[in-house]
């Protein structure tokens, strides 16, 4: 890498400046980012769409999860661009294994999550570290400006999903008017999974959203990973000496002396701007010719600026030794009152941890985590006008029944042996029917207990029900006496 | 409410479920599936009621009319609701004849059995209200002249699910005039496998034949369907639980209105008629409940925050049926 051949005007810029610097590159070298994005990128994600059809949350899922993979293709341009002529996008497509050779694994694991890893993905990528020395470099470098970087990302996310919805409402508004429900159901029946279309659709919109949006990220990281690069390794100042030099070797290319000359005085005005406490006024040592270069380095060096010693202090955080730090300050515990202080804040702290774990106890008491929040409903006082509690249910209900029906009142019959079964469903058998439950639900819920005949006597005494409740209807003896028959063994069992 | 039928009218609404049975069997023939639907718009007509069909297009919305129509010999008429649609064009008008100097009356499409407003709400309130005298009076009036439509007579209207530019919300005073709101959703796999069979096999284009529905009733016969429905028994714990349930819907959490009265009245005709299909000559609270949602989803509006959260009125009317109580003494 040679400084001087930087494409861009090199000076340190804060780190918003710096993004910035990025978007311009992106602008200025569009033609091969994005021609390098649609010959490389774009195919691949279509094919691994399509082959994914099915799965349309995990096809986004991958998508987003390889954009670090994608976002290397944009950088290889930039990287190059920053010093040469930008590649093409054949030659970009030619260098794949180039590009994929340095940390791929590490964007795509440590990295992924990381909100700064457009910032350190050069670090992996163009200069090749690997191990501790990649992540020593890489903590170098992010040391600063990750406010900004972090920022670049969440605003990245928040325009490509405002992109997404934009291409979406786009599509709908473009679609034509006898296609639009179409189109929108597409979308709706993705949200619900069915629809490979509607999945396709989504996808290939969120890839028309990262195309636009991914570059930029890659770009704007590029532009904090090189501005940091010249405030650390003071490209600036490189690159003007060197063009200093080149400048004095065109013009007075027979005069070295002169050449050391203008180098030690360029040396010497950039020190000068560089330090505070320089003395402008003293006069600069410049010599003749290369004899007497050493002595007017060390003439220069034994000045002022450089032999200056001045004492600074100030507080700063120094490090716990826990075997010599061990005595307390005199100021906090070299007293009674520091004693009192410190056991009333025990007694505080050991009271407060006991109420802790009292009330941790108490509630785990009254709510045990391991059983159901969900109150349990409670059995209806009454269904379909019957009353549910057992205490008013005759000792013999069968009895009572054939009593009643003997008596010519077949529906106080019938009621008897109704309610009677669904006392004997809820209280024994356990069943859950709410207080809205028809007669049908409670034909559903006795058909859950898979008990063939229960279900098959309920059923025929539901039926009677129903004719005698809502029909009005005159149940015959034989009818009576086939539920009676049916019913007895059950309602004569004692409850357990 | 009625009494408790006799003997006579027994036999008459048996020979009427037998009917309505039949025509629920020759519908079948013609759609694959959506045998909800079926028995919605049968139960509407049964009723004597008009019902909304809701549901993407395609799904054998005016495939379902025209076989109802042929199983009873009935007819029918489609018209596709469009914005330049004037009333005229629905219910007829005075025309001059030139050769005899005198006005004649040309009537309307509405003038039929089974009339099918495709895509309703494509059309402003003043086409759609020219609607409302024909659903309510069974009647409509063409300069100063009321003309009594045939009998039987239904509206089955259609309109699409998705909110787009273009069209005309149907106002709450129509909406009310539907007995029934019924969803058509897609049929099942099986379902269009079937369909697709049905229809592609030795057929040329993709027009949906009706050969295989036979026409098993007259529009008499439907009439006397009518009139069954109308005598089925309706025991009055039955008729509180259906008034129960509508007041339920007002005053409601997550609704800004709630059913009318209309609500309890189509709850009721609508429960008789699903009675009737079910082959029974009274109504238990499981038709009310079965019929529910169909017949109050379309009255009810939901508040702006329960919209935004994704409810719809069916989830209400459903949270609504887990808390009502069954039928008391």
């Amino acid at each position: 890498m040679q400084a001087e051949e930087l494409r861009i005007t090199a000076h340190p810029r804060s780190g918003w400046e710096a993004i910035d610097l990025g978007f311009a590159m992106a602008r200025s070298w569009w033609r091969p980012i994005w021609g390098a994005w649609f010959l490389i990128v774009v195919p691949i994600a279509s094919a691994l769409i399509i082959a994914l059809r099915g799965h349309p949350w995990w096809t986004l899922f991958i998508l987003w999860w390889l954009r670090p993979v994608a976002g290397r293709v944009v950088l290889h341009v930039l990287g190059r661009a920053l010093f040469t002529d930008p590649p093409s996008p054949f030659a970009t497509l030619r260098a794949m294994p180039e590009i994929l050779r340095n940390g791929v694994f590490a964007s795509l694991t440590l990295l992924r999550f990381s909100p700064n890893r457009c910032y350190a993905l050069p670090v992996l990528q163009l200069e090749g570290l690997k191990g501790d020395a990649r992540q020593e470099r890489t903590r170098i470098l992010t040391r600063a400006e990750l406010g900004p970087a972090a920022s670049l990302h969440s605003i990245g996310a928040h325009v490509n999903g405002a992109l997404i919805l934009a291409f979406l409402m786009f599509t709908l508004w473009l679609a034509p008017e006898a296609l639009t429900e179409q189109v929108f159901l597409l979308f709706q029946n993705w949200f619900d999974g069915d629809t490979t279309a509607g999945g396709l659709l989504v996808a290939f919109l969120y890839l028309a959203g990262t195309s636009v949006v991914e570059p930029l990220l890659i770009a704007g990281g590029f532009g904090l990973y090189v501005n940091r690069r010249m405030w650390l390794e003071g490209w600036d100042i490189e690159i003007a000496l060197r063009r200093l030099t080149i400048r004095s070797e065109r013009e007075k290319s027979n005069r070295p002396a002169k050449d050391i000359q203008r180098g030690f005085a360029a040396l010497a005005f950039l020190l000068s701007l560089s330090s505070a406490s320089v003395a402008r006024a003293e006069p600069v040592c410049v010599p003749d010719d290369p004899t007497t270069a050493g002595a007017c380095s060390a003439e220069i060096l034994a000045g002022e600026t450089f032999g200056h010693w001045e004492d600074v202090e100030r507080w700063r955080l120094r490090e716990f030794d826990w075997d010599t730090d061990t005595e307390m300050p005199e100021w906090a515990f070299g007293n009674e009152l520091g004693e009192i202080l410190a056991a009333l804040a025990e007694v505080l702290l050991w009271t407060g941890l006991a109420v802790g774990l009292i009330l941790l106890v108490a509630r785990l008491v009254r709510e045990p985590p391991w059983e159901s929040r969900d109150p349990e409903p409670s059995a209806p006082i009454a269904l379909f006008g019957l009353d549910l509690d057992p205490k008013t249910l005759p000792a013999d209900v069968i009895g009572a029944a054939r009593e009643a029906f003997a008596a010519g009142d077949a529906t106080r019959a019938i009621s008897l042996l109704y309610r009677g079964a669904l006392i004997l469903l809820i209280e024994r058998r356990e069943l859950r029917i709410p207080a809205s439950a028809t007669e049908g639900d409670c034909v559903r819920i006795v058909q859950g207990t898979s008990d063939a005949p229960l279900v098959d006597d309920f059923g025929a005494l539901n039926e009677a029900w129903i004719l005698s409740r809502y029909a009005r209807a005159p149940i015959g003896d034989d009818t009576f006496a086939d539920l009676c028959q049916r019913w007895a063994p059950r309602l004569l069992e004692p409850a357990s | 409410m009625n009494s408790t039928p006799d003997v006579t009218q027994t036999a008459a609404i048996e020979a009427a479920a037998t009917l309505l049975g039949g025509l629920r069997k020759q519908i079948g023939n013609a759609i694959v599936g959506q045998n909800q639907v079926i028995d919605e718009v049968l139960i509407t007509v049964a009723a004597g009621g008009h019902a909304l069909l809701e549901g993407v297009p395609g799904i054998g919305k005016t495939l379902l009319a025209r076989a109802l129509a042929k199983a009873f010999r009935g007819e029918t008429s489609r018209v596709q609701f469009t914005p330049d649609l004037m009333p005229a064009d629905i219910v007829g008008h005075m025309l001059y004849e030139a050769r005899t100097g005198d006005m004649k009356l040309r009537r309307g499409p509405i003038f039929t059995h089974l009339f099918l407003a495709d895509e309703i709400n494509r059309s402003p309130a003043k086409t759609q209200a020219a609607l409302l005298e024909a659903m309510q009076e069974r009647q409509v009036t063409i300069e100063g002249e009321s003309l009594a439509l045939p009998a039987p007579f239904a509206v089955l209207a259609t309109q699409n699910p998705i909110e787009m530019e273009g069209t005309y919300p149907l106002p709450e005073a129509q909406l009310d005039r539907f007995l029934l709101k019924i969803r058509v959703g897609y049929p099942s796999e099986s379902e269009e496998v079937a369909l697709t069979q049905h229809v592609t096999r030795g057929r040329v284009g993709d027009a949906f034949a009706l050969d295989d529905v036979e026409a098993v009733a007259t529009p008499a016969d439907v009439v006397k369907i009518q009139e069954a429905t109308a005598g089925i028994y309706v025991d009055e714990s039955v008729v509180e639980y259906a008034v129960r349930i509508t007041r339920a819907t007002r005053a409601r959490s997550g609704l800004a209105m709630g059913a009318g009265p209309r609500g309890a009245l189509a709850l009721v005709r609508a429960a008789r008629a699903h009675a009737l299909l079910e082959g029974r000559t009274f109504v238990t609270p499981d038709d009310i409940k079965n019929i529910a949602p169909a017949a109050l989803r379309h009255r009810l509006q939901l508040e702006a925050s329960a919209d935004l959260e994704g409810r719809t009125t069916d989830d209400v009317v459903d949270d609504i049926l887990a808390e009502v109580e069954a039928p008391r003494e």
